[in-house]
């Protein structure tokens, strides 16, 4: 399926903390949505004719884009980094929107005194080696946290792929530790959880991504400059720099 | 079948840093292969075969960060943890430890594709390449460093290329001037990682030695001091016990945290101590970039110890042991802080670049005395090997048919 050619269109998170934040940071760009029902999948951008927002869960805007069932969407980096094809259609428009910053980290059992750094998990992962066993970890973003683990001499692992709430987890008992997304380790502290130096799998905000294709087309080519330029502008502004 | 049905199988591409060999390219190839194994055959060399797909652990295992974050790793049908070879080493190893060889002049040629992932900057990188090489294992001696080396470039000759940059270090080295300072092989491995850093200067020692300190690596005192102190005795350890060891443990036991605790604390290094190391290691690399000249270094062991002097000296003896390899023309380059991504190495080490080249690395090797333990030997064997990018080396070459 591809967007009708006069009609651009912009998937943006439905859900988690981007949701708030994607819509303020578009206000401040001038680019205020118009949702009529908050039940509707669907907005506008009055200023901008020939635009349609998309709502989609944060996991599945770059498929979405991918597949140019939307032309543009503003996600969190992890999410795209995850799902994101090497050879696919999809690229990187703007890296760092500045607003959604997080971590993609590991969260280890407060009660595992003796762990406190990522070469201390190396060995607690030998430790379950040792008996038999295997640490089992718990996350949304497998793909990431597999290079990582291997990028620093860990292969002795088993993933627990889950969409739910990750940090109950090792309480409930069907992961050792978690890597999830967090912005100051609160939820993870008050699930008896703790981030360790050399864990950050990595630091994250929302960017920007388009499909190259959809995006050569004519009347969506011209929408989406205007977009990323009211974007810029306001990145550009002296209150924003950074 | 003259023509593709338009819009079938013609819009598939080979996946990103993959490529179809033609078969005058292929020719090419397998000429420089069968060359090459001629000579490694002629030198005692028995060629032997490896599977494409090993346990990821294999790998991963002690050979650093480069490469771990470079393999093609995926679970199989059968649920196992595997990844394409990145390297043949490893498996030639593995399959020397299964075999149960005698531990004594084992000589084992190989070829065949080698698959490093890439990505980012480097996404458009070749990410299979032909690797042609051999691993001597059982020999400590210098004359297989020696042979090891010449036998290198000798192959690399065998493409006709004109000369190349030999870009030498000595790990060995690094470990003894680190092992002067007390230094465990846990810091000694991050030091190490750390090599090309600590010579560009991108990470300065204060850096280093603090990011140790972050990574539970060195002894942070405040952390020690407020509240893993006085664990030396069993009346201190339950008191600690009952304190902060609270809430739940999943599947490792109380003792399993607290004997890895006290274990820890015990082998820590002190911040101190890797600080000067590390400073006397950063003056070490400068004085050896600045000379470059071996001979010259006839004194180091002056300042740096009697062990640093020698590997110093072996490295010279290398090199002069190596002799002219005509008509290729060589030029040494000392580099100390090279580690070649794999970290296993323990003695000589090397990287082969083209003269025109911008140091795209075409082979290298050196020697690597602790695998065979680290993969489950009982004992350290000494071995030392090379491979070199046969892809790599045609593509700098015009005229593939000039093949000496």
């Amino acid at each position: 399926m591809t967007s009708d050619i006069s009609q651009m269109i912009i998937a943006i998170p439905s859900d988690g903390a981007l949701y708030e934040s994607t819509l303020k940071f578009l206000d401040v760009c001038g680019l205020r949505v118009n949702r009529e029902n908050s039940r509707r999948y669907t907005a506008t951008i009055p200023v901008m004719g020939g635009v349609s927002i998309l709502f989609q869960r944060g996991a599945d805007i770059t498929g979405k884009v991918e597949d140019a069932n939307a032309d543009v969407g503003i996600l969190g980096y992890d999410r795209f980094l995850e799902i994101r094809r090497e050879d696919g259609s999809t690229k990187l428009l703007i890296e760092n929107l500045g607003f959604g910053s997080c971590l993609l980290a590991i969260g280890v059992p407060d009660s595992w005194i003796d762990v406190s750094s990522f070469a201390d998990l190396a060995d607690v992962s030998a430790e379950f080696r040792a008996k038999g066993e295997t640490i089992r970890i718990a996350t949304k973003f497998p793909r990431l946290v597999e290079r990582f683990l291997l990028k620093n001499g860990v292969s002795h692992f088993s993933l627990v792929e889950s969409s739910g709430t990750l940090e109950v987890a090792p309480e409930m008992g069907f992961a050792d530790i978690i890597v999830d997304i967090t912005a100051t380790g609160t939820t993870m502290r008050e699930n008896n959880l703790k981030l360790i130096h050399g864990g950050t799998v990595i630091e994250s905000e929302a960017c920007l991504i388009g499909n190259s294709e959809s995006l050569l087309r004519p009347g969506i080519q011209k929408l989406a400059d205007d977009f990323v330029s009211k974007i810029n502008k306001y990145m550009d502004s002296s209150q924003y720099k950074k | 079948m003259d023509t593709l049905p338009s819009g079938t199988l013609s819009s598939f591409q080979p996946i990103v840093g993959m490529r179809d060999f033609s078969p005058s390219e292929l020719k090419s190839r397998n000429k420089v292969i069968d060359s090459v194994g001629n000579l490694l055959s002629a030198n005692g060399f028995e060629m032997a075969d490896y599977p494409i797909i090993e346990p990821t652990e294999l790998f991963v295992k002690k050979s650093g960060g480069d490469i771990g974050g470079r393999l093609y790793s995926f679970i199989d049908p059968g649920g196992n943890r595997v990844s394409l070879r990145p390297e043949f080493t490893s498996s030639v190893i593995r399959s020397f430890l299964l075999e149960g060889s005698p531990s004594v002049g084992i000589r084992r040629q190989y070829a065949g594709s080698v698959f490093r992932y890439s990505d980012g900057e480097h996404t458009n990188e070749v990410k299979e390449f032909t690797q042609i090489g051999c691993e001597l294992i059982g020999s400590e001696s210098i004359q297989s460093d020696i042979q090891i080396l010449r036998l290198a470039l000798q192959s690399v000759s065998k493409t006709a290329v004109p000369s190349v940059v030999v870009r030498m270090g000595n790990i060995g080295l690094i470990r003894a001037l680190l092992a002067g300072y007390g230094l465990n092989e846990t810091i000694c491995f991050y030091v190490l990682s750390n090599l090309s850093t600590l010579r560009s200067g991108s990470l300065s020692s204060i850096e280093l030695v603090e990011r140790a300190a972050e990574l539970g690596l060195v002894s942070d005192s405040k952390e020690i001091d407020e509240s893993y102190t006085d664990l030396s005795d069993q009346e201190s350890i339950n008191d600690f016990l009952s304190q902060d060891l609270t809430g739940n443990t999943g599947r490792r036991s109380r003792s399993d945290i607290i004997n890895r605790l006290i274990a820890k604390e015990n082998t820590k290094v002190d911040s101190g101590s890797l600080s000067k190391a590390i400073d006397q290691l950063i003056l070490f690399l400068k004085i050896a970039e600045e000379k470059q000249d071996l001979d010259s270094l006839s004194d180091i062991g002056n300042d740096f110890g009697n062990e640093v002097q020698e590997k110093v000296d072996e490295l010279n003896s290398v090199i002069k042991g190596v002799g002219n390899v005509e008509p290729l023309s060589v030029n040494y380059v000392l580099d100390f802080s090279t580690s070649r991504g794999l970290t296993y190495y323990t003695g000589l080490i090397f990287d082969i670049s083209l003269n025109h080249s911008d140091h795209t690395v075409v082979g290298g090797g050196g020697r690597y005395d602790g695998l065979v333990k680290m993969l489950g030997g009982s004992e350290d064997v000494p071995a030392v090997g090379f491979a070199i990018n046969v892809d790599s080396l045609l593509s700098s070459v015009n005229s593939p048919d000039s093949t000496a």
